[in-house]
């Protein structure tokens, strides 16, 4: 009997979660289905499911945006960047979390406290000196800036989560003769793929949803996904706007981001856990 | 044969421990300094300066930035429209995320698709929330067609509710903040939610031996074990508040009126717009050395809650 009516009780608890749910993904429901609605429908019925599944907007956005282009370019620029953090930063990690030495602590501090200043207080001067060093309009310059200002954050999970990793493996390791670049490598670097992942999709949400950047140091045959449907946006605003098109080129924006979101889901609290919650 | 020994011993000079750990922090701290604290320690330059963004010379003008911000009339608005919307964000956020990491932790059928719901708005983009969320809260679309959110309040009978959101200076702020909420609650929800995770199970078991409640238990177990995730929630919360720009720029412009001109949209407006990178960067070190106090005050606040518990 007593388990019966907590049975009831969690099942009554999930049936209140259901409308919370429903407000929760109805935004983007709305962005999915208008983007196969033509103007006139979105316009007499923007709630409904469309009556036929009208597919010229995404023709549209994908001849004329130059859809693939521009993801080529986000591509290039989004895995460059977090390939080089999360080598560079984890290696960083790896010295702060396991080295007793009184130094690494300031040198931990130095870095983490970036987590606590707004980032666009730099922007003026990092422009400045991308463009000072030769890497306007280049890959490397924007792969840098985003390397740059993911760090503290990538040392602060990094160190988190080598600092409570098991010590017994490294003495393991040494007493085998293994040097400090096959102990990492070989055996630390792969045991933190949690944190990996957790840090590479909190920082990609970043990368990929900036417009900023991408606008002061790209030419427009460089540009990225963002910015373009910012731009596409802020055409139409005076000459009646094609919602229509702009939700199918969001939709198409965002498709990556949602990939990705998926294939690093079972490892987020781990990541978080590991990383965050330890150092 | 010389060659090969020397390699060799350029290998040992390499492999020692301490010269092994200058190479694994050199890439990192090399442009960790190049491009973000250099920037910062030029941005504190540029705000004693009165660079325009584009000449080549700049005069020294010690602290008339700092001044000029202070006398401004208009900080009198801004301050306050920051703090309120600051605070009201990081105190929604805050609770509402908790609760959805209780749900999130529980183990039913329903857990995988809530789980998803909740991350899934993370990933939008601010420019996307923006006008996703300007044509939901709009009062006409088109000539004849409301917005989607007065649309369902007509459909459900509630006429008389429907309005203008975002032209209105009492209801702009608080959908700004649920719309803010929406994007953000995943992200907030997830750090709990893998605290959570990591409380012993024997505690929950002890206590319903004892009689306690759910709600006894959460109160007296889960919000009282969550100081790690508490705190960096916080950390993350007063910066990303401090930071707004994207979203409320798109969703209101500041408008109506000056009733959500959040510092940032100020600090952009002069800055750029009115090219004055000298008074926009001090008014940044302004922000920054309130986010810093604050993020200092209420992390002494709660190394305290973490010690009397």
């Amino acid at each position: 009997m007593k388990v019966s009516v907590k049975k009831i009780k969690k099942f009554l608890v999930s049936a209140c979660m259901v409308p919370v749910m429903a407000i929760m993904v109805f935004p983007l429901y709305l962005l999915v289905i208008n983007s196969f609605k033509t103007l006139r429908e979105f316009f007499t019925n923007p709630l409904a499911f469309p009556k036929s599944f009208y597919l010229e907007n995404f023709k549209y956005v994908l001849e004329k945006q130059n859809y693939f282009k521009l993801l080529g370019n986000n591509a290039i620029i989004l895995i460059g960047s977090m390939v080089l953090l999360v080598v560079v930063a984890a290696m960083a990690g790896f010295v702060l979390g396991r080295s007793r030495a009184k130094i690494m602590k300031l040198l931990y501090s130095y870095v983490v406290l970036g987590i606590t200043l707004p980032t666009y207080i730099m922007l003026i001067p990092q422009v400045k000196l991308i463009v000072g060093l030769g890497l306007k309009n280049t890959y490397i310059g924007m792969i840098l800036y985003y390397v740059a200002s993911g760090m503290p954050m990538a040392i602060f999970l990094f160190n988190g989560f080598f600092s409570s990793a098991p010590r017994d493996l490294e003495e393991a390791a040494k007493l085998d003769g293994c040097s400090l670049y096959r102990t990492f490598f070989q055996i630390f670097f792969p045991l933190s793929i949690a944190t990996i992942a957790t840090l590479v999709l909190i920082q990609s949400i970043g990368v990929w949803n900036d417009t900023t950047m991408p606008v002061l140091l790209l030419r427009a045959e460089k540009r990225t996904l963002m910015p373009t449907l910012q731009a596409f946006y802020g055409r139409m605003m005076g000459q009646g706007t094609r919602w229509e098109r702009i939700y199918a080129d969001a939709v198409l924006c965002m498709l990556p981001m949602i990939v990705l979101f998926f294939a690093s889901n079972k490892y987020l609290i781990q990541g978080v856990s590991e990383g965050a919650l330890k150092g | 044969m010389n060659s090969v020994k020397k390699r060799k011993s350029f290998k040992d000079f390499l492999t020692s421990d301490g010269v092994a750990q200058a190479v694994f922090l050199i890439p990192a701290y090399t442009i960790f300094t190049l491009l973000f604290f250099i920037p910062v320690l030029t941005s504190v330059y540029y705000s004693f300066t009165d660079w325009n963004g584009i000449s080549k010379e700049t005069n020294w003008v010690w602290f008339k930035n700092y001044a000029a911000m202070f006398t401004n009339p208009d900080i009198f608005n801004t301050i306050p429209v920051t703090i309120y919307y600051a605070v009201l964000n990081s105190v929604c956020l805050i609770f509402i995320a908790f609760f959805v990491a209780l749900m999130l932790n529980r183990k039913s059928r329903i857990t995988t698709p809530l789980r998803i719901c909740f991350f899934l708005p993370m990933l939008v983009s601010g420019i996307i929330v923006g006008f996703l969320f300007k044509e939901i809260y709009s009062p006409v679309i088109s000539d004849e067609n409301m917005g989607t959110l007065n649309r369902l309040l007509t459909l459900v009978g509630l006429k008389g509710l429907t309005q203008n959101w975002l032209g209105n200076k009492y209801t702009v702020m608080i959908v700004v903040v649920l719309t803010g909420v929406w994007n953000q609650v995943g992200q907030t929800a997830l750090i709990y939610l893998a605290n959570m995770q990591s409380i012993p199970k024997e505690l929950y078991e002890a206590a319903t031996i004892d009689g306690a409640g759910y709600w006894k238990q959460t109160y007296h177990i889960t919000w009282k074990l969550i100081s790690p995730s508490l705190r960096i929630n916080l950390i993350l919360l007063i910066i990303n508040s401090l930071k707004a720009y994207d979203m409320i720029s798109l969703l209101t412009g500041g408008g109506p009126g000056t009733a959500t001109k959040v510092i940032n949209l100020w600090i952009v407006e002069r800055s750029i717009g009115g090219y004055e990178v000298g008074l926009g960067c001090a008014m940044s070190m302004v922000v920054t050395i309130f986010a810093f106090v604050l993020v200092t005050v209420t992390q002494k606040l709660l190394a305290n809650r973490g010690a009397t518990e």
